[in-house]
């Protein structure tokens, strides 16, 4: 196999809480955002590689961190083989003539001041104009750069380019402007393109357009994309291998075809499940993962997916505060909350890794201890089973989690998952 | 079936220093007590001022025209403090950022406390928050997140409450502008589900107002088109989506990117300006059926087939 464009190895990226100026200044407290937290992938050349995930799953950090725009905490980025994860000044103008970003609000990428025909301008000014022998000259004048930026137009299908060139962004539509972004990151010549969510922005009836447009550019300028999205029909249309994110880790990647024909991880199937499809005569019932998408500074221990997952076992992380979320769920139920007291309120409930643990007071501990088990017991479900013990020491009962078994990514019918089902 | 909200001959055009805007046209919509209307179309067709329209919610410089029926009397014509009354009590609205719907200066329990006492000024605090816990339960979200700030929460909390502050007086119409436009798919379909069960309970209607073709046909009974601020087709759901009429419509069904989309469409053209007045069919120049006639001659509404779906083209 040929060496990959870009090879991204146990990427972490990390992004420090800070409560308020004085521990700014003094430094110390160790939240952390765990935005991207040990990513692997490559990509080959003339692929269309999609990262796809929910908001906050980390997939628009890795396409920042992959043009410098964030400081990578860890982990390497390969492009041909050079070294790219922390470029210094000069390199990160070299890195950003080879890598190129366009972002989903064509709208906030330009300068509402400059005209559209400037805005490619300027770049030239700044890297110089390629040459076919793919170096670049600066230009001798600007009537040179004005033509260079004329075929540019031309070619990103802005045609007459003497008519946009000095037109504000506010003149054009959505998908106008995204073709002047798009070629003022081609002005460039490119290797790779990050594409974030290049649709997003735009109405249902001139998306189709905008994606075709850019598998023309690809073809046309033999281009590489990282193409990152929320909507995995999109990409099931664009990517040729795609991953799908969870938390700040890739759940499931591989070729797209193999994916989409038979999705192995839960989280998957979730994001297949839940894409509304139009056409009501094929309405069903849906089984949706529970609760929301967790805070990234505490991610879940074990498996992040673990406390929304419908398949989950008892080996895949459970830990101390499933057991609040679990008393939170019941006692939504205001009657099941009175009749239940002597266990609650959940925040007298506090969690410490495996352990959940609560300072009973004045009530008996060994009736909240009986009260505890059988509320767990009742779930059902594997957290039930992952539990040690429930005991009772001084005034304090405490639930404890067995440890989860290691997650490690393995390889299922012709992709890679992280999931212990497999 | 008896009507909870009826829209006749409404218009609303807003005035700017470079003529009027159109935004909404000559619309008739009649939604069904306990039904939920989906009102799908693009960016600036004006479905969003239609649902604003309904609440009396636009600014100054909109002038409308038509009626809005809505439990025998016509909003059009109420004073505003006798619309004031009507909002957040019979007739509700929620929209798509819920993080820009709620003060952020504000515990969750003041959002409560001041939505109830602003219709009836004499219930107490204590008494307003059990209201409160009442309906978050009925969101799902549990009671303590009332002592928190809408910075605490994550976005589907927070639509869950803006979806609870809607419930407090029962309304008989929620009207859901992009509810879940700013949410991830697993939680969109959250909201939904609940959006569903809530309005058996409840017993109330949902104009539901999106770009989202896939929602609409998993949620809504019947469904109005809208383009270029008027209803292009209005059925029932499933003839709808089964065998559109009008050429957009189509046009909007095959441009769908889903799991099965092998080929790409899209509609040839951009939508056009709403500026100005216009003569023949808005669709025309974008339309890959269009005759002579459309250019020049404005299609009224017919009902059309077995389902009396309404159609404004000259095709039928």
């Amino acid at each position: 196999m040929t060496e990959p464009l870009l090879e991204v190895r146990d990427l972490k990226v990390y992004f420090s809480v800070y409560r308020g100026f004085v521990q700014r200044l003094l430094g110390g407290g160790d939240a952390k955002v765990h935005a991207v937290d040990g990513v692997s992938f490559s990509i080959a050349q003339g692929e269309v590689f999609g990262l796809v995930g929910e908001s906050g799953c980390g997939k628009t950090t890795i396409a920042k961190t992959l043009v410098g725009l964030v400081r990578a905490s860890s982990g390497k980025i390969l492009f041909r083989g050079e070294d790219v994860t922390r470029p210094d000044r000069k390199g990160l103008f070299r890195v950003r003539e080879r890598i190129q970003l366009i972002y989903q609000d064509p709208q906030a990428a330009l300068s509402p001041a400059m005209t559209v025909g400037e805005a490619v301008a300027d770049v030239l000014r700044a890297h110089g104009l390629p040459t076919d022998k793919g170096d670049r000259v600066h230009a001798e004048s600007e009537a040179e750069i004005r033509a260079a930026v004329y075929g540019i137009f031309d070619d990103v299908g802005l045609r007459p380019p003497a008519f946009y060139y000095d037109k504000y962004p506010d003149e054009l539509s959505g998908g106008q402007k995204q073709r002047v972004v798009a070629g003022r990151v081609l002005g460039l010549r490119p290797q790779l393109i990050v594409a974030d969510e290049p649709v997003a922005m735009l109405d249902m009836s001139v998306r189709a357009r905008m994606l075709e447009f850019l598998m023309e550019l690809k073809a046309r300028h033999h281009l590489t994309y990282l193409f990152i999205t929320h909507d995995l029909a999109t990409a099931k249309f664009m990517c040729d291998r795609i991953g799908i994110m969870y938390l700040g880790r890739i759940v499931e990647v591989g070729p797209a075809r193999t994916i989409y024909a038979d999705p192995k991880h839960p989280y998957t199937r979730a994001l297949l499940q839940a894409i509304p499809i139009p056409d009501p005569s094929r309405r069903s019932a849906k089984v949706l993962p529970k609760g929301e998408v967790p805070n990234a500074v505490w991610p879940p221990g074990g498996c992040r997916f673990h406390p929304r997952c419908p398949s989950a076992l008892p080996t895949c992380g459970w830990e101390g505060r499933d057991v609040i979320a679990l008393l939170e769920e019941r006692w939504l139920s205001i009657e099941l909350a009175a009749r239940e007291g002597i266990a609650g309120p959940v925040e007298a409930w506090e969690a410490d890794g495996l352990i959940a643990r609560r300072d009973v007071g004045t009530a008996e501990p060994h009736a909240v201890q009986a009260l505890i088990r059988t509320i767990i017991d009742q779930s059902g479900g594997p957290m039930a089973q992952a539990v040690r013990d429930i005991r009772v020491e001084g005034r304090t009962v405490i639930v404890e989690f067995r440890a989860p078994e290691p997650l490690v990514p393995k390889e299922v019918e012709g992709r890679v998952v992280e999931c212990l089902l497999y | 079936m008896t009507a909870v909200l009826e829209l006749e001959h409404l218009s609303v055009t807003y005035e700017t220093t470079q003529g009027g805007v159109h935004a909404v046209q000559d619309v008739d919509l009649t939604i069904a007590s306990g039904s939920i209307m989906g009102l799908v179309g693009e960016s600036g067709c004006g479905k969003s001022t239609l649902g604003r329209a309904i609440l009396r919610l636009l600014p100054d410089n909109a002038d409308m025209q038509g009626s809005v029926r809505f439990a025998g009397r016509d909003l059009l014509s109420l004073s505003a403090k006798q619309v004031r009354d009507l909002r957040g009590r019979n007739l509700a609205m929620i929209f798509q950022d819920p993080m820009t719907r709620l003060n952020p200066l504000m515990r969750i329990r003041d959002h409560f406390i001041e939505t109830i006492r602003a219709h009836d000024p004499e219930v107490r605090p204590e008494d307003a928050l059990e209201r409160a816990k009442k309906v978050l339960a009925d969101v799902r979200v549990p009671s303590d997140r009332l002592g928190m700030y809408p910075h605490e929460l994550s976005g589907g909390m927070r639509q869950r409450i803006m979806i609870a502050l809607c419930l407090l007086f029962n309304p008989a119409l929620l009207i859901a502008d992009e509810p879940t436009t700013a949410l991830d798919v697993i939680l969109e379909a959250q909201i939904l589900q609940l959006l569903q069960s809530i309005m058996h309970e409840y017993d109330m209607a949902v104009l539901l107002i999106t770009h989202n073709l896939g929602l609409v046909a998993e949620f809504a009974d019947r469904v109005a088109v809208m383009y270029a601020g008027r209803i292009a087709e209005e059925g029932a759901t499933v003839p709808l989506f089964r065998e559109p009429r009008h050429p957009y419509t189509q046009g909007l069904l095959r441009s769908v990117i889903d799991l099965e989309t092998t080929k790409l469409y899209s509609v040839p053209g951009e939508p056009p300006s709403l500026l100005g007045d216009s003569i023949g069919c808005p669709f025309f120049p974008r339309c890959e059926k269009r005759m002579s006639v459309c250019e020049t001659v404005f299609p009224e509404i017919r009902l059309v087939g077995e389902d009396r779906r309404k159609v404004a083209c000259h095709l039928y």
